[in-house]
């Protein structure tokens, strides 16, 4: 069994309200997955019945291959999550916490691991002062160090970037990446940072409504989508976009052009149609002063799909 | 099991307020202490205290013919003549002076201060790990829900049975040190009125344990409020009222209604039965234990019930 994670036909009712409607999903082990998703798609509501907190009204949750939905006590052993905010006991200190929240798993855990965990989230100055004087970043990196502490196999992290700094989120960033590929520990991370999620995951999966609209693979987008989508969208800048638009229309007819402004010319192709066109265009001796990819960045695709889906959905509620 | 109640322990020992509250227990005794020492000669018996209780009895029995219609009163009369006949017969001359076994048994009022006490921690122990949101990652660890609320529940007790260890064990000594043993061991106990003879410390342990029986019972209530409603005000509030209101409204209700017997305050003073009067006719010891029992199991079951039912939201 390679998979970290299993969600099966999850659906959970409140009442007459559908929060989570069939959701579906597969997570491997040694992958990270960002959940996205709008405001009350369904996100919060998803891992709380990933780590038990909530239960289901139908389908189930695997964990490592076990049922959350009838093995809790043993899911959770092998889970480890921060749910919403970094919650903690103020009048403790942040060692008294993590000593409090070890003991309360099955193994024990020793002094040892506590401070291991304590250096690699960056706390162990701060550690036996009282949670009550922690910044928001610092109760993030305690909240990491309280997921790690029974060493894992599955991470939950809800939010888990909100107020690290720059550093902290890079830090934290590099972290998640090397306990998947060094521990083949399976993560889920849910965030409002795109950027984050975009560089931090191999692949999202996009909830709305509590339906899964899509699932991406973050690497393949970046590194092959001019390969595998033709239609990729080229920004060239040039000396006068509307005599290069001419030269290349006598040219290349199929070519998709659209000039943006005096010096700014939008083509649709492939790699090698590019490379054509630069020749083309170089031969005219035309100055051409640079040839970008207009990647959609993560967060446009996101909008782009949430807004479609929205409308679709909200269409046809409406009917 | 153990190991979450220490866990639950482990938190309680760092708050500053049950320490506070055990201060505050230990000063009321002093407190209550002083104010005896001052007031000590209003206990002073006189050289013919035979005559002085057969004077006193007269009277009572007087007072028992002009108010015939009120059972109580005569009731209580009948039981105070007895044990004056009881003392002139038997050679028993009353406690000459305040002596610790009396002062403690005049510091068990201090019980509802502890009752109190307890109950703040019982509503907030449950209700304060969902405002904390601390819940969260205590429930997503392996602990069955069940057991870490049975163990929340066991703390509490604890505290509470250490709480009202710790006044009987201050007044024992607070008394030994100001008011000494006293010149006698002997209890004498009223029932129906048929006089017996105990020795105090039995009467005095006895007594103590029958008067923290609401406190247990409020505590209890306050903790399952706790878990159903998640809200520390509403179940510390709702338990209080009960705890200060719910003796005088059963009074209330037990001159006119028969059923008042199955309220739970009828059958919280079990020294009724020891001496003194059921609340309602016919109500027995056993009775009261069984009632205790059932609404326990109502105030528990409906805890633990909606505590691993519910999700955590």
């Amino acid at each position: 069994m390679s998979l970290g994670i299993q969600l099966k036909n999850v659906t959970k009712k409140i009442g007459s309200n559908t929060i989570i409607d069939q959701l579906s999903l597969d997570i491997h082990k040694g992958e990270v997955v960002g959940l996205l998703g709008p405001n009350g798609a369904g996100k919060t509501t998803t891992i709380r019945m990933m780590v038990g907190l909530m239960k289901m009204t139908s389908g189930d949750i695997l964990i490592d291959g076990l049922s959350v939905s009838e093995k809790r006590s043993a899911t959770a052993q092998k889970l480890g999550a921060i749910v919403e905010n970094p919650d903690f006991y103020s009048y403790m200190s942040g060692l008294d916490n993590l000593r409090y929240f070890a003991k309360l798993q099955d193994k024990k855990i020793g002094r040892q691991t506590i401070d291991e965990v304590v250096s690699i989230v960056g706390l162990t100055e701060s550690i036996k002062k009282k949670v009550k004087t922690y910044s928001l970043g610092m109760k993030q990196r305690l909240g990491l160090a309280q997921s790690l502490l029974h060493r894992p196999k599955v991470l939950i992290l809800d939010e888990p970037t909100n107020g690290l700094d720059p550093a902290g989120i890079r830090e934290f960033r590099e972290y998640i990446r090397r306990l998947a590929g060094e521990q083949n520990m399976t993560i889920v991370v849910s965030s409002h940072l795109l950027s984050e999620i975009e560089l931090m995951c191999d692949r999202v999966a996009i909830i709305q409504n509590g339906r899964l609209v899509r699932t991406e693979t973050i690497k393949e987008t970046s590194d092959q989508e001019n390969l595998v989508k033709p239609s990729s969208q080229v920004v060239m800048e040039l000396a006068d976009s509307s005599k290069a638009e001419q030269i290349l229309q006598e040219k290349l007819p199929t070519l998709e052009t659209q000039s943006r402004g005096q010096r700014e010319l939008l083509i649709q192709a492939d790699k090698e149609t590019t490379a054509k066109v630069i020749h083309l265009l170089a031969v005219q001796d035309h100055p051409i002063y640079r040839v970008r990819d207009s990647q959609q960045s993560l967060e446009d695709r996101f909008l782009e799909i949430t807004d479609e889906k929205g409308e679709a959905y909200a269409d046809a509620h409406s009917q | 099991m153990l190991t979450l109640i220490r866990n639950e322990w482990f938190k309680l020992r760092k708050k500053p307020s049950i320490y506070l509250m055990a201060i505050i227990i230990v000063l009321l005794v002093i407190a209550t202490g002083m104010i005896g020492k001052v007031t000590e000669d209003a206990h002073s018996v006189p050289d013919n205290w035979k005559e002085d209780l057969a004077a006193k009895s007269e009277q009572l029995k007087e007072e028992n013919q002009e108010h015939a219609n009120n059972p109580i009163l005569t009731e209580n009369n009948r039981n105070l003549i007895a044990v004056n006949d009881y003392r002139i017969e038997h050679d028993i001359k009353p406690g000459s002076q305040l002596s610790v076994w009396s002062y403690t048994v005049e510091n068990v009022p201090l019980i509802s201060v502890a009752g109190l006490l307890v109950m703040i921690i019982a509503a907030g122990i449950v209700s304060g790990e969902f405002s904390g949101g601390t819940i969260k990652l205590m429930m997503i660890r392996p602990a069955a829900r069940w057991k870490v609320l049975l163990a929340k529940y066991l703390t509490v007790l604890t505290y509470g049975l250490l709480l009202v260890v710790l006044l009987l064990l201050a007044s024992l000594a607070v008394g030994i040190i100001l008011f000494g043993t006293g010149d006698s061991m002997i209890h004498l106990t009223v029932n129906n009125g048929v006089v017996s003879e105990e020795n105090v410390l039995v009467y005095l342990l006895r007594y103590f344990f029958f008067s923290t029986i609401d406190l247990w019972m409020m505590v209890s209530l306050a903790f399952a409020l706790s878990a159903i409603f998640r809200n520390t005000a509403v179940s510390l509030g709702v338990s209080l009222f009960a705890y200060l209101m719910g003796g005088t409204f059963t009074s209330l209700l037990a001159e006119r209604f028969d059923w008042t017997k199955y309220l739970l305050f009828a059958n919280t003073d079990l020294n009724r039965y020891v001496s003194g009067t059921p609340f309602v006719e016919g109500m027995t010891m056993t009775f009261s234990i069984v009632m205790l029992f059932l609404y326990l199991a109502v105030f528990l079951g409906t805890a633990f019930m909606t505590f691993t039912k519910r999700d955590i939201a």
